[in-house]
């Protein structure tokens, strides 16, 4: 690429990036793309790590199953969520997995979205009747 | 006997339905010629609201096909979306309603069929460099809401990945089914409403203002940074704001497709139960879906008709 070629790109990018980073908050205030009120933020800095074992376990499609969650953790939907999932206590993932990729894919994915997790056992059975556990733990701070 | 034998009996007038005769470099009948232009057919004027597509797909004109890459992941895409096998496809003759670079027609041409390829943007001239060498693939410019071919044309029509790009994916997609031969098969894909597509449809509006060019460079220079730190929390909330591919076939698979999922003029998204009714409420049988993609769904004109 010529030297004028990369400046218009640099330059490029620079714009787009502004006006994308003005959409996207645009998106937000209006509640067209989904992200969490503040409040619910701040309470969740606040409060205890989550723990709790799945339960009401259903399939949806392909290798993803759904589990219900309390409704007032942060999910990837609205915000990132800090949830870890565990089979018989051996850590699943990747985590914030796209729920194709869950479907398709499984080996253990997962997606926590709203009030449900959205997951796949780790080789493909049944998590409702494969007699393994299910828990998930908010891992605040960690990176996974 | 080649595609275009096959399929030049079969031309018409848009709309009003005349026959065509090939004159020289042109086709004409009922008072319109419609020249080749570089060797290809074209039955519009220009590429109307699909800008973007003649841009991709010129620039990525063999990301996607499988004669450039070794892992195959057009045709693995063409099975999985529509079911088709190299058997049943063999010696048929198949409209692909939106072929773009070619990725798809290249795997039925490839299979034995004789396909006709139409795309309303300039990304016929990216199909027409990949496969001109093939005497069973015949492609042209024209727009799939007007398409310039008898009724009862084809054994198969498949379009994947394009009628949510028209104005109306429905009324697009009810279009193609008089073109069906009856007993014959369609199979399409379009974009299903799960949450990351619904949540680029809020974008679209916005980022398909943006000159092409420029978007395209913030793409390049986008996915690879987002893929180098793809474990990284900022990286999957951005990605939940920003859904962008990651479909482990290389950046610049994703880069394309990047591009593909933000720039286009209109982004419809779809239910498998609202596909699933178009087909049933067209008096098309033996509907299904042939995986576990959700909106890809196939039926079968009937024979006799209704």
């Amino acid at each position: 690429m010529s030297a004028g070629g990369r400046v218009a790109a640099g330059l490029s990018v620079v714009l787009v990036s502004v006006y994308l980073l003005a959409v996207g908050a645009w998106l937000v205030i209006t509640r067209r793309i989904p992200a969490p009120g503040l409040r619910r933020v701040l309470r969740a800095a606040v409060r205890p790590p989550y723990a709790g074992r799945l339960a009401g376990i259903r399939h949806e499609t392909g290798a993803c199953h759904v589990a219900p969650l309390p409704a007032h953790l942060l999910s990837d939907q609205e915000s990132v969520s800090s949830l870890a999932l565990f089979e018989d206590g051996r850590a699943l993932g990747p985590a914030h997995a796209a729920h194709d990729d869950i479907r398709r894919l499984g080996g253990g994915r997962f997606s926590h979205w709203g009030a449900a997790i959205y997951f796949s056992a780790s080789d493909g059975s049944d998590p409702g009747s494969n007699g393994r556990s299910y828990e998930v733990r908010e891992q605040r701070g960690a990176k996974r | 006997m080649s595609a275009r034998e096959r399929i030049e009996p079969l031309l018409r007038v848009p709309a009003s339905g005349e026959p065509l005769q090939r004159v020289d470099e042109a086709y004409v009948g009922g008072g319109r010629r419609f020249p080749l232009v570089d060797g290809i057919p074209r039955f519009v004027d220009s590429d109307q609201y699909v800008r973007s597509f003649s841009f991709e797909w010129n620039t990525h004109d063999r990301t996607q096909l499988d004669i450039y890459r070794d892992d195959r992941p057009s045709e693995r895409e063409f099975v999985a979306k529509t079911g088709f096998t190299p058997e049943f496809l063999r010696g048929k003759l198949v409209l692909d309603a939106g072929v773009g670079a070619g990725r798809y027609a290249e795997v039925a041409s490839r299979w034995g069929a004789d396909v006709a390829g139409v795309d309303l943007s300039y990304a016929v001239e990216a199909s027409w460099r990949n496969l001109r060498d093939r005497a069973n693939v015949w492609i042209a410019q024209a727009d799939i809401g007007a398409l310039p071919f008898a009724p009862a044309s084809f054994d198969v029509i498949f379009s994947i990945g394009v009628l949510h790009h028209t104005p109306d994916t429905r009324r697009y997609f009810e279009k193609l089914l008089p073109l069906l031969k009856p007993g014959g098969t369609i199979a399409i894909w379009v974009y299903p409403s799960s949450e990351s597509y619904v949540i680029r449809k809020a974008w679209v509006p916005f980022v398909n203002r943006l000159p092409d060019r420029m978007f395209y460079a913030w793409c390049r220079w986008f996915i690879p940074r987002v893929s180098t730190h793809a474990a990284s929390p900022w990286v999957h909330a951005i990605r939940r704001a920003f859904p962008y591919p990651s479909h482990g076939m290389g950046v610049e698979y994703d880069i394309l497709d990047t591009f593909d999922g933000y720039s286009p003029a209109f982004h419809g998204v779809h239910s498998p139960q609202e596909v699933e009714d178009w087909f049933r409420s067209a008096g098309l049988v033996d509907v299904h879906r042939p995986s576990d993609w959700d909106t890809c769904v196939r039926g079968r004109r009937a024979d006799p008709l209704p």
